[in-house]
Protein backbone atom coordinates (compact mmCIF):
# COMPACT_ATOMS: atom_id res chain seq x y z
CA UNK A 1 0.00 0.00 0.00
CA UNK A 2 1.05 3.70 -1.03
CA UNK A 3 1.37 6.10 1.95
CA UNK A 4 0.25 9.40 0.31
CA UNK A 5 2.67 11.48 3.04
CA UNK A 6 4.61 14.38 2.83
CA UNK A 7 7.20 12.71 5.47
CA UNK A 8 10.64 14.28 6.45
CA UNK A 9 13.17 12.05 7.60
CA UNK A 10 15.31 12.57 10.53
CA UNK A 11 18.96 11.07 10.44
CA UNK A 12 21.38 13.18 13.01
CA UNK A 13 21.67 12.63 16.56
CA UNK A 14 19.75 15.66 17.59
CA UNK A 15 16.57 15.80 15.05
CA UNK A 16 16.30 12.24 16.36
CA UNK A 17 16.54 13.33 19.87
CA UNK A 18 14.61 16.74 19.70
CA UNK A 19 11.85 15.28 17.40
CA UNK A 20 8.48 17.12 17.35
CA UNK A 21 9.32 18.57 21.06
CA UNK A 22 7.71 22.12 21.73
CA UNK A 23 6.02 21.80 18.55
CA UNK A 24 2.07 22.50 17.70
CA UNK A 25 1.93 21.46 14.22
CA UNK A 26 4.48 20.17 12.14
CA UNK A 27 4.42 17.95 9.07
CA UNK A 28 5.15 14.12 9.67
CA UNK A 29 8.86 13.22 10.54
CA UNK A 30 9.77 9.62 10.16
CA UNK A 31 12.67 7.80 12.32
CA UNK A 32 14.49 4.97 10.72
CA UNK A 33 15.69 2.25 12.67
CA UNK A 34 13.60 2.89 15.67
CA UNK A 35 11.55 0.85 17.17
CA UNK A 36 10.54 3.06 20.50
CA UNK A 37 10.04 6.56 21.22
CA UNK A 38 8.80 8.96 23.82
CA UNK A 39 6.84 11.65 23.95
CA UNK A 40 8.06 14.05 26.46
CA UNK A 41 7.69 17.34 25.68
CA UNK A 42 5.31 16.98 23.65
CA UNK A 43 2.96 19.82 23.15
CA UNK A 44 0.24 17.66 21.39
CA UNK A 45 -1.00 14.12 21.17
CA UNK A 46 1.07 12.25 18.81
CA UNK A 47 -0.29 9.53 16.17
CA UNK A 48 2.55 6.69 15.53
CA UNK A 49 3.21 4.51 12.31
CA UNK A 50 5.13 1.78 13.22
CA UNK A 51 7.03 0.79 9.86
CA UNK A 52 7.98 -2.87 9.54
CA UNK A 53 10.26 -4.85 7.00
CA UNK A 54 9.57 -3.13 2.91
CA UNK A 55 8.54 0.09 4.80
CA UNK A 56 5.05 -1.36 5.36
CA UNK A 57 2.84 0.26 8.47
CA UNK A 58 2.60 -2.43 10.75
CA UNK A 59 0.91 -1.12 13.84
CA UNK A 60 -0.02 2.35 14.16
CA UNK A 61 -1.15 4.38 17.91
CA UNK A 62 -3.49 7.31 17.84
CA UNK A 63 -3.61 9.99 19.86
CA UNK A 64 -0.24 9.06 22.26
CA UNK A 65 -0.38 11.67 25.05
CA UNK A 66 2.39 13.27 26.27
CA UNK A 67 5.28 11.86 29.04
CA UNK A 68 4.33 8.28 27.37
CA UNK A 69 6.92 5.80 26.34
CA UNK A 70 6.17 3.52 23.45
CA UNK A 71 7.61 0.38 21.47
CA UNK A 72 7.27 -2.07 18.76
CA UNK A 73 9.30 -4.62 18.65
CA UNK A 74 9.15 -5.61 14.89
CA UNK A 75 9.34 -2.06 13.79
CA UNK A 76 12.54 -0.86 11.57
CA UNK A 77 11.60 2.88 11.97
CA UNK A 78 8.49 4.93 13.04
CA UNK A 79 6.71 8.63 11.72
CA UNK A 80 5.24 10.64 13.99
CA UNK A 81 2.23 12.39 13.46
CA UNK A 82 0.63 15.76 14.96
CA UNK A 83 -2.03 16.48 12.67
CA UNK A 84 -5.44 14.07 12.70
CA UNK A 85 -5.84 15.02 8.63
CA UNK A 86 -2.31 13.48 8.23
CA UNK A 87 -2.59 10.64 11.00
CA UNK A 88 -6.21 9.36 8.80
CA UNK A 89 -4.10 8.79 6.30
CA UNK A 90 -2.34 5.92 7.74
CA UNK A 91 -3.46 2.18 7.49
CA UNK A 92 -2.06 -0.82 8.56
CA UNK A 93 -1.53 -2.86 5.60
CA UNK A 94 -1.57 -6.63 5.43
CA UNK A 95 1.67 -8.48 6.24
CA UNK A 96 3.28 -10.29 3.40
CA UNK A 97 2.81 -14.01 4.00
CA UNK A 98 6.40 -15.47 4.16
CA UNK A 99 5.20 -18.57 5.08
CA UNK A 100 7.34 -21.24 3.56
CA UNK A 101 10.31 -18.90 2.33
CA UNK A 102 12.90 -20.01 5.18
CA UNK A 103 12.12 -24.22 4.04
CA UNK A 104 12.24 -22.71 0.66
CA UNK A 105 15.62 -21.20 0.94
CA UNK A 106 16.72 -24.02 3.65
CA UNK A 107 16.27 -26.19 0.53
CA UNK A 108 18.94 -24.57 -1.52
CA UNK A 109 21.59 -24.18 1.23
CA UNK A 110 21.33 -27.30 3.05
CA UNK A 111 22.35 -29.28 0.12
CA UNK A 112 25.36 -27.32 -0.27
CA UNK A 113 26.20 -27.42 3.49
CA UNK A 114 25.84 -31.05 3.95
CA UNK A 115 28.14 -31.68 1.04
CA UNK A 116 30.21 -29.21 2.70
CA UNK A 117 29.86 -30.95 6.24
CA UNK A 118 29.82 -34.68 4.55
CA UNK A 119 33.05 -33.61 1.98
CA UNK A 120 35.19 -32.40 5.50
CA UNK A 121 34.48 -35.58 6.68
CA UNK A 122 35.35 -38.08 4.31
CA UNK A 123 38.99 -35.95 4.27
CA UNK A 124 39.48 -36.60 7.51
CA UNK A 125 38.95 -40.00 7.56
CA UNK A 126 41.29 -39.83 4.45
CA UNK A 127 44.01 -37.92 6.11
CA UNK A 128 43.41 -40.76 9.57
CA UNK A 129 43.91 -43.48 7.17
CA UNK A 130 46.88 -41.55 5.72
CA UNK A 131 48.52 -41.39 9.41
CA UNK A 132 47.99 -44.92 9.97
CA UNK A 133 49.67 -45.88 6.80
CA UNK A 134 52.84 -43.53 7.25
CA UNK A 135 53.16 -45.09 11.13
CA UNK A 136 52.28 -48.81 9.36
CA UNK A 137 55.15 -47.94 6.98
CA UNK A 138 57.37 -46.64 9.41
CA UNK A 139 57.45 -49.45 11.89
CA UNK A 140 57.84 -52.03 8.72
CA UNK A 141 61.25 -50.36 7.06
CA UNK A 142 62.53 -50.36 11.02
CA UNK A 143 61.42 -54.38 11.02
CA UNK A 144 63.69 -54.18 7.62
CA UNK A 145 66.41 -52.29 8.37
CA UNK A 146 67.38 -55.52 10.98
CA UNK A 147 66.63 -58.43 8.69
CA UNK A 148 66.94 -59.52 4.66
CA UNK A 149 64.10 -62.07 5.25
CA UNK A 150 61.30 -59.96 3.45
CA UNK A 151 58.35 -61.94 5.10
CA UNK A 152 59.58 -60.36 8.63
CA UNK A 153 58.84 -57.01 7.53
CA UNK A 154 55.56 -58.14 5.77
CA UNK A 155 54.44 -59.07 9.16
CA UNK A 156 54.42 -55.84 10.43
CA UNK A 157 52.53 -54.47 8.11
CA UNK A 158 50.16 -57.79 8.05
CA UNK A 159 49.39 -56.62 12.10
CA UNK A 160 47.70 -53.73 10.61
CA UNK A 161 46.24 -54.35 7.23
CA UNK A 162 45.22 -57.71 4.96
CA UNK A 163 48.03 -57.77 2.73
CA UNK A 164 46.23 -58.86 -0.09
CA UNK A 165 45.02 -55.28 0.20
CA UNK A 166 48.13 -53.65 -0.50
CA UNK A 167 50.87 -52.91 -3.06
CA UNK A 168 54.41 -53.15 -1.54
CA UNK A 169 57.58 -52.47 -3.13
CA UNK A 170 60.81 -53.30 -1.08
CA UNK A 171 64.38 -51.79 -3.17
CA UNK A 172 67.46 -52.63 -1.38
CA UNK A 173 70.64 -50.18 -2.11
CA UNK A 174 73.75 -50.87 -2.08
CA UNK A 175 75.47 -48.20 0.72
CA UNK A 176 78.61 -46.84 -1.84
CA UNK A 177 77.30 -47.44 -5.60
CA UNK A 178 73.61 -47.01 -5.00
CA UNK A 179 73.15 -49.74 -6.91
CA UNK A 180 69.79 -51.86 -6.78
CA UNK A 181 70.38 -55.26 -4.71
CA UNK A 182 67.91 -58.44 -4.10
CA UNK A 183 66.68 -58.94 -0.58
CA UNK A 184 69.13 -61.59 0.04
CA UNK A 185 72.13 -59.00 -0.78
CA UNK A 186 71.20 -56.99 2.07
CA UNK A 187 74.09 -55.93 4.09
CA UNK A 188 74.75 -53.07 6.70
CA UNK A 189 74.80 -49.56 6.01
CA UNK A 190 73.00 -50.22 2.98
CA UNK A 191 69.65 -48.60 2.32
CA UNK A 192 66.35 -50.05 1.97
CA UNK A 193 63.17 -47.92 0.41
CA UNK A 194 59.70 -49.32 1.63
CA UNK A 195 56.91 -47.75 -1.03
CA UNK A 196 53.53 -49.25 0.07
CA UNK A 197 49.98 -48.23 -1.96
CA UNK A 198 46.19 -48.85 -0.64
CA UNK A 199 43.25 -48.49 -2.14
CA UNK A 200 40.89 -46.07 -0.34
CA UNK A 201 36.97 -46.48 -0.51
CA UNK A 202 35.17 -43.64 0.78
CA UNK A 203 33.11 -44.17 3.93
CA UNK A 204 30.25 -41.56 2.72
CA UNK A 205 28.41 -44.43 -0.31
CA UNK A 206 26.74 -41.37 -2.14
CA UNK A 207 30.38 -39.19 -2.87
CA UNK A 208 31.01 -41.43 -5.44
CA UNK A 209 34.57 -40.53 -7.34
CA UNK A 210 36.93 -42.62 -9.05
CA UNK A 211 38.76 -45.19 -6.89
CA UNK A 212 42.53 -43.95 -5.77
CA UNK A 213 45.40 -45.27 -3.45
CA UNK A 214 46.57 -43.95 -0.60
CA UNK A 215 50.49 -44.04 -0.76
CA UNK A 216 53.19 -43.92 1.77
CA UNK A 217 57.20 -44.64 1.49
CA UNK A 218 59.85 -44.41 3.90
CA UNK A 219 63.90 -45.29 3.99
CA UNK A 220 66.60 -46.41 6.18
CA UNK A 221 70.09 -47.68 6.50
CA UNK A 222 70.52 -51.54 7.32
CA UNK A 223 71.54 -52.30 10.27
CA UNK A 224 72.20 -55.55 10.81
CA UNK A 225 75.82 -56.79 11.10
CA UNK A 226 77.43 -60.37 10.51
CA UNK A 227 81.40 -60.16 10.41
CA UNK A 228 81.25 -63.94 9.29
CA UNK A 229 81.79 -63.80 5.49
CA UNK A 230 79.37 -63.70 3.20
CA UNK A 231 78.56 -60.68 5.67
CA UNK A 232 75.02 -60.75 4.97
CA UNK A 233 72.16 -59.61 6.97
CA UNK A 234 69.84 -62.80 8.81
CA UNK B 1 26.71 2.95 15.02
CA UNK B 2 26.09 2.33 11.45
CA UNK B 3 26.58 -1.35 11.82
CA UNK B 4 24.59 -1.61 14.51
CA UNK B 5 21.74 -0.02 12.30
CA UNK B 6 22.80 -2.09 9.77
CA UNK B 7 22.76 -5.55 12.29
CA UNK B 8 19.35 -4.42 13.35
CA UNK B 9 17.87 -3.80 9.86
CA UNK B 10 19.31 -7.06 8.89
CA UNK B 11 17.78 -9.33 12.15
CA UNK B 12 13.97 -7.36 11.46
CA UNK B 13 14.59 -8.18 7.77
CA UNK B 14 13.35 -11.86 7.14
CA UNK B 15 13.40 -11.61 3.58
CA UNK B 16 15.62 -14.29 2.41
CA UNK B 17 17.16 -14.25 6.13
CA UNK B 18 18.46 -18.07 5.02
CA UNK B 19 20.27 -17.53 2.27
CA UNK B 20 21.97 -13.95 3.28
CA UNK B 21 22.57 -15.56 6.60
CA UNK B 22 24.76 -18.56 5.12
CA UNK B 23 25.85 -16.21 2.13
CA UNK B 24 27.74 -14.47 4.99
CA UNK B 25 28.70 -17.89 7.36
CA UNK B 26 29.80 -19.98 4.35
CA UNK B 27 33.49 -18.25 3.88
CA UNK B 28 33.30 -18.68 7.77
CA UNK B 29 32.96 -22.43 7.83
CA UNK B 30 35.41 -22.57 4.59
CA UNK B 31 38.16 -21.02 6.41
CA UNK B 32 37.65 -23.60 9.53
CA UNK B 33 37.76 -26.51 6.96
CA UNK B 34 40.28 -25.20 5.06
CA UNK B 35 42.24 -24.68 8.96
CA UNK B 36 41.52 -28.38 9.85
CA UNK B 37 42.49 -30.04 6.33
CA UNK B 38 45.77 -27.64 6.19
CA UNK B 39 46.23 -28.99 9.98
CA UNK B 40 45.80 -32.47 9.35
CA UNK B 41 48.63 -32.36 6.26
CA UNK B 42 51.16 -30.87 8.14
CA UNK B 43 50.79 -33.35 11.52
CA UNK B 44 51.37 -36.19 8.34
CA UNK B 45 54.22 -34.61 6.69
CA UNK B 46 55.45 -34.01 10.83
CA UNK B 47 55.32 -37.27 11.34
CA UNK B 48 57.49 -38.22 7.96
CA UNK B 49 60.00 -35.83 8.66
CA UNK B 50 60.84 -36.72 12.15
CA UNK B 51 61.20 -40.22 10.91
CA UNK B 52 63.52 -38.74 8.05
CA UNK B 53 65.68 -36.93 10.86
CA UNK B 54 65.99 -40.07 13.02
CA UNK B 55 67.00 -42.27 10.00
CA UNK B 56 69.04 -39.31 8.46
CA UNK B 57 71.02 -39.02 11.80
CA UNK B 58 71.34 -42.88 12.21
CA UNK B 59 72.95 -42.57 8.54
CA UNK B 60 75.07 -39.91 10.05
CA UNK B 61 76.06 -42.13 12.57
CA UNK B 62 77.13 -45.29 10.15
CA UNK B 63 79.36 -42.82 8.23
CA UNK B 64 80.78 -42.08 11.64
CA UNK B 65 81.26 -45.47 12.53
CA UNK B 66 82.77 -46.60 9.43
CA UNK B 67 85.67 -43.61 9.22
CA UNK B 68 86.16 -45.15 13.28
CA UNK B 69 86.54 -48.26 12.27
CA UNK B 70 88.86 -47.35 9.42
CA UNK B 71 91.12 -45.69 11.71
CA UNK B 72 90.69 -48.50 14.51
CA UNK B 73 91.93 -51.15 11.80
CA UNK B 74 94.99 -48.96 10.58
CA UNK B 75 95.71 -48.68 13.82
CA UNK B 76 95.58 -52.47 14.57
CA UNK B 77 97.73 -53.00 11.82
CA UNK B 78 100.63 -50.60 12.97
CA UNK B 79 99.96 -52.87 16.62
CA UNK B 80 99.34 -56.42 15.94
CA UNK B 81 101.36 -56.89 12.78
CA UNK B 82 104.77 -57.44 14.19
CA UNK B 83 106.18 -60.32 15.31
CA UNK B 84 105.12 -60.74 19.64
CA UNK B 85 101.51 -58.84 19.19
CA UNK B 86 100.41 -58.02 22.62
CA UNK B 87 97.45 -59.58 24.11
CA UNK B 88 94.78 -57.15 22.69
CA UNK B 89 95.31 -58.00 19.40
CA UNK B 90 93.55 -61.22 20.33
CA UNK B 91 90.09 -59.17 20.76
CA UNK B 92 87.99 -58.71 17.86
CA UNK B 93 86.14 -55.32 19.16
CA UNK B 94 87.46 -52.52 17.08
CA UNK B 95 86.90 -49.72 19.85
CA UNK B 96 89.55 -51.43 21.22
CA UNK B 97 92.24 -50.10 18.90
CA UNK B 98 91.25 -46.36 19.04
CA UNK B 99 91.43 -43.93 22.09
CA UNK B 100 89.25 -41.14 22.97
CA UNK B 101 91.28 -38.60 21.66
CA UNK B 102 92.05 -40.24 18.60
CA UNK B 103 88.12 -40.23 18.57
CA UNK B 104 87.86 -36.83 19.34
CA UNK B 105 90.15 -36.21 16.37
CA UNK B 106 88.27 -37.83 13.81
CA UNK B 107 85.38 -35.89 14.08
CA UNK B 108 86.87 -32.74 14.64
CA UNK B 109 88.40 -33.54 11.22
CA UNK B 110 87.62 -30.91 8.08
CA UNK B 111 87.52 -34.08 6.14
CA UNK B 112 85.03 -36.11 8.40
CA UNK B 113 82.78 -33.30 9.22
CA UNK B 114 82.42 -32.34 5.36
CA UNK B 115 81.90 -36.38 4.27
CA UNK B 116 79.61 -36.26 7.08
CA UNK B 117 77.70 -33.25 5.82
CA UNK B 118 76.95 -34.82 2.43
CA UNK B 119 75.94 -37.98 4.07
CA UNK B 120 73.30 -36.45 5.80
CA UNK B 121 72.07 -33.96 2.97
CA UNK B 122 72.41 -37.12 0.16
CA UNK B 123 70.08 -39.29 2.98
CA UNK B 124 67.51 -36.49 3.78
CA UNK B 125 67.09 -36.06 -0.67
CA UNK B 126 67.14 -38.85 -1.47
CA UNK B 127 64.81 -41.08 1.71
CA UNK B 128 62.26 -38.18 1.95
CA UNK B 129 59.13 -39.94 0.48
CA UNK B 130 57.58 -36.88 -1.26
CA UNK B 131 60.97 -35.44 -2.69
CA UNK B 132 60.58 -32.18 -1.88
CA UNK B 133 63.55 -31.37 0.50
CA UNK B 134 65.94 -29.87 -2.26
CA UNK B 135 68.17 -27.51 -0.11
CA UNK B 136 67.46 -28.57 3.16
CA UNK B 137 68.25 -26.29 6.36
CA UNK B 138 70.07 -28.41 8.45
CA UNK B 139 72.75 -28.44 11.13
CA UNK B 140 73.87 -30.60 13.30
CA UNK B 141 75.87 -31.12 16.62
CA UNK B 142 79.11 -33.85 17.22
CA UNK B 143 79.97 -34.97 21.07
CA UNK B 144 82.64 -37.29 22.19
CA UNK B 145 80.70 -38.29 25.37
CA UNK B 146 84.03 -40.28 27.75
CA UNK B 147 84.16 -41.31 31.33
CA UNK B 148 81.88 -44.35 32.35
CA UNK B 149 79.24 -44.20 29.44
CA UNK B 150 81.60 -43.95 25.82
CA UNK B 151 79.83 -42.78 23.07
CA UNK B 152 79.87 -40.05 20.09
CA UNK B 153 76.63 -37.94 20.09
CA UNK B 154 74.75 -37.13 16.23
CA UNK B 155 72.51 -34.56 16.77
CA UNK B 156 70.53 -33.47 13.73
CA UNK B 157 68.08 -30.64 13.40
CA UNK B 158 66.00 -30.36 10.32
CA UNK B 159 63.75 -27.40 9.50
CA UNK B 160 61.72 -27.79 6.61
CA UNK B 161 59.20 -24.95 5.42
CA UNK B 162 55.57 -25.91 4.02
CA UNK B 163 53.84 -25.15 1.62
CA UNK B 164 51.18 -23.15 3.34
CA UNK B 165 47.16 -22.97 1.63
CA UNK B 166 46.46 -20.68 4.64
CA UNK B 167 49.53 -18.05 3.75
CA UNK B 168 47.61 -17.11 0.50
CA UNK B 169 44.50 -16.12 2.51
CA UNK B 170 44.90 -14.93 5.93
CA UNK B 171 48.90 -13.94 5.08
CA UNK B 172 50.84 -15.67 8.27
CA UNK B 173 54.15 -16.57 8.30
CA UNK B 174 55.68 -18.88 6.21
CA UNK B 175 55.07 -22.05 8.67
CA UNK B 176 58.04 -24.38 9.09
CA UNK B 177 58.34 -27.92 10.75
CA UNK B 178 61.36 -28.31 13.05
CA UNK B 179 62.43 -31.61 14.21
CA UNK B 180 65.23 -33.03 15.78
CA UNK B 181 67.09 -36.78 16.68
CA UNK B 182 69.54 -38.08 18.23
CA UNK B 183 71.80 -41.14 16.70
CA UNK B 184 74.72 -42.21 18.96
CA UNK B 185 77.46 -44.58 18.52
CA UNK B 186 78.95 -46.74 21.82
CA UNK B 187 82.47 -47.18 21.77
Amino acid sequence: MTLELSVQRLMTFKARLLGLMGKKSSNPVYLPGCSAIHTFGMQQPLTLGWLGADQIVIRIDKNVPPRRIKFCKDALGVIEIINPQDADKLKVSKPVKLKGQALVESAFVFPILFLLLFGFLELGLMLQAQQRLTHTIHLAVQTGSLTNNDAKLSTVLASSYELADLTVLVKNYQAQTQAELSAADRRYNDRLDLSVSQPYQLQIPFLEVSPFALQASASARVLCRNFEPPYQCD
Amino acid sequence: MRLIKWWLAFKHDKNAFVLSFTALTLPLILLIGVLVLQSGQLFIRQAELEFLTRQTAQSGVLKLAETLRAKATENYTQQCDILEPPLICNSDTWSNFISVVEIENVTESPFLQQSLRTNLLDFLQVADPQKLILNPDFSYELTVQSGSLQRVNLKLFLNEPQDNWLGNVLRTRDYQIETQALAYLNF
